[in-house]
C-alpha cells in the first residue's frame, strides 16, 4: 500500500468519511510505517489547533446591524418591485387607452348603430294618405280645371268602390279560409269535376 | 416566528413573508459571516457579501427545492458569491489581511500544555496556522473552511461547492498536506 493513499485515508478518517474496511487496512499500515504515523500525528495536531482557532469576531450588535441592513434591503426591494410594476403600467398607458377606446367604439357600432338605422328605415316607410293627397293638391296648384278633373276621378273611384262593395257585400263561401280544408276528398273531386264541366261548356 | 421550524419558515418565505425570511437569516447569519470571512479576511467585503448572499437567497427562494437544509443552500450561495468576488477583484491577498492577532484564540486549548514556553509555541503555531490556511489555493481553502471549520460532511461541502464528494475528499487531503508542509518546523518543535 502506497503511503500517499494512506495519507489521504488519514484525512478521510479525521473527517469521519472512512469506511470500516479501509480503517482496518489503515491501522495495519500505521503499525508498520513510522512516517505515516508521524504524518497522522501532525495532521491531528493541525486539526486540534484549527478547532481552537477563534472564529472571526462577530459581535451580536454587528449581526443585528447586518440583519437590519438585510431587512431594509428586503423592504426596499419589495417597493422597487411595486414601483416597477406601476412604471410598466405608466409606460404602456397610451397603448392601454387606445385599446380601451377601440373596444368602446366597437361595442357602440355593434349594438347601437343598427338600432338607429332600423329607426330611420321605419321613418322612410311610413305612408300618410293625407300627406300624399296634400302633395297632389300642391302640384295641381291654381289650375281649377285640373282640380275638377282630379276630384271627379277621385269621386268616381269612390263611387265604384261603393258599388263593388254593395255587389259583393255578402262574403262568398270562398272567402272562408277554412272552407276548403273542411271538405272531404269526395266533395273536392266533385267540385273539380264541376269546374272542368264549366270550362268545357 | 422563533418557535417555527426552518421548513415552515421557508414555506412562508416562498409566499413572500419577509419576516419569516428575516428569521431564517437570523438563524444562520453568524455561520455564513464566519465562513465568508474565513475566505476573504476582510470585514467590509464580508459584510457586503453576507448581504448579497441573503438578498440573492430571498430573490431565488422559490427555486429552492428543499433537498438540502436552508442553511446549506445559503452556504452554497455564499461560497459561490465569494468565489465570484475573488474572480472579479483579484486583489493581492496580503492587502486583505487583517490583524491575525484578533483572530487567534486566547482561550485555553490542550490542558496538558502548561509551561510558558509551550504556550508561546502554541500561540505561534496558531498564528502560522491562520496564515497557512489563508494562503491555501482557493478551492482547497473553501473545502477546508467548510469541512474543518464549519464541520460539514464531505457530502454537504460537495453540495455547497457544486462538486463531487471525491473532489472534496481529495481537496481536503491536499489542503492538509500543504498545511503540514508549511507548519512542519513548528509541529516538530511542538512535538519534541
Amino acid at each position: 500500500m502506497k503511503c500517499e493513499k494512506i495519507q489521504k485515508w488519514i484525512s478521510d478518517l479525521i473527517d469521519r468519511e472512512l469506511s470500516e474496511r479501509k480503517k482496518k487496512i489503515l491501522m495495519l499500515h500505521l503499525e508498520k510505517c513510522a512516517s505515516c504515523r508521524l504524518y497522522q500525528d501532525q495532521i491531528r495536531t493541525i486539526h486540534a489547533e484549527v478547532q481552537n482557532l477563534k472564529m472571526p469576531g462577530v459581535s451580536s450588535d454587528a449581526i443585528q446591524e447586518s440583519l437590519e441592513k438585510v431587512k431594509k434591503r428586503l423592504l426596499s426591494e419589495g417597493e422597487e418591485k411595486k414601483g416597477k410594476s406601476f412604471q410598466y403600467l405608466r409606460k404602456w398607458r397610451w397603448a392601454y387607452s387606445s385599446v380601451l377606446l377601440v373596444f368602446t367604439i366597437s361595442i357602440f357600432l355593434l349594438f347601437f348603430l343598427p338600432r338607429f338605422k332600423s329607426a330611420e328605415r321605419e321613418n322612410l316607410y311610413v305612408f300618410s294618405f293625407e300627406e300624399a293627397l296634400g302633395d297632389v293638391y300642391r302640384e295641381i296648384g291654381d289650375d281649377g280645371e285640373l282640380e275638377d278633373l282630379f276630384d271627379s276621378i277621385i269621386l268616381s273611384s269612390i263611387e265604384d268602390i261603393l258599388v263593388d262593395s254593395q255587389l259583393t257585400g255578402e262574403a262568398g263561401f270562398f272567402d272562408n279560409t277554412l272552407f276548403w280544408e273542411e271538405l272531404s276528398e269526395e266533395e273536392l273531386k266533385l267540385i273539380e269535376s264541376e269546374i272542368k264541366k264549366g270550362k268545357t261548356s | 416566528m422563533e418557535g417555527l421550524p426552518d421548513d415552515e419558515l421557508v414555506k412562508r418565505a416562498k409566499n413572500g413573508d419577509r419576516d419569516a425570511f428575516a428569521e431564517l437569516v437570523g438563524r444562520c447569519q453568524e455561520k455564513i459571516y464566519q465562513t465568508i470571512f474565513r475566505l476573504t479576511w476582510n470585514h467590509l467585503d464580508t459584510d457586503d457579501l453576507v448581504q448579497e448572499t441573503f438578498m440573492h437567497a430571498f430573490r431565488s427562494i422559490k427555486s429552492f427545492k428543499q433537498k438540502a437544509s436552508f442553511s446549506t443552500w445559503v452556504y452554497r450561495i455564499a461560497v459561490n458569491l465569494t468565489l465570484n468576488h475573488f474572480k472579479k477583484i483579484k486583489r493581492d491577498r496580503e492587502e486583505k489581511h487583517i490583524s491575525y492577532e484578533n483572530c487567534i484564540s486566547e482561550g485555553n486549548s490542550a490542558g496538558s500544555i502548561s509551561s510558558p514556553e509551550k504556550n508561546s509555541l502554541k500561540k505561534e503555531l496558531r498564528k502560522k496556522l491562520d496564515e497557512a490556511i489563508n494562503s491555501l489555493p482557493l478551492p482547497y481553502r473553501s473545502s477546508f473552511v467548510l469541512v474543518e471549520i464549519q464541520g460539514m460532511s464531505h457530502g454537504q461541502a460537495a453540495y455547497v461547492l457544486q462538486c463531487s464528494e471525491n473532489t472534496v475528499s481529495w481537496r481536503m487531503h491536499q489542503a492538509r498536506k500543504l498545511l503540514q508542509g508549511r507548519l512542519r518546523p513548528y509541529l516538530e518543535r511542538g512535538m519534541s
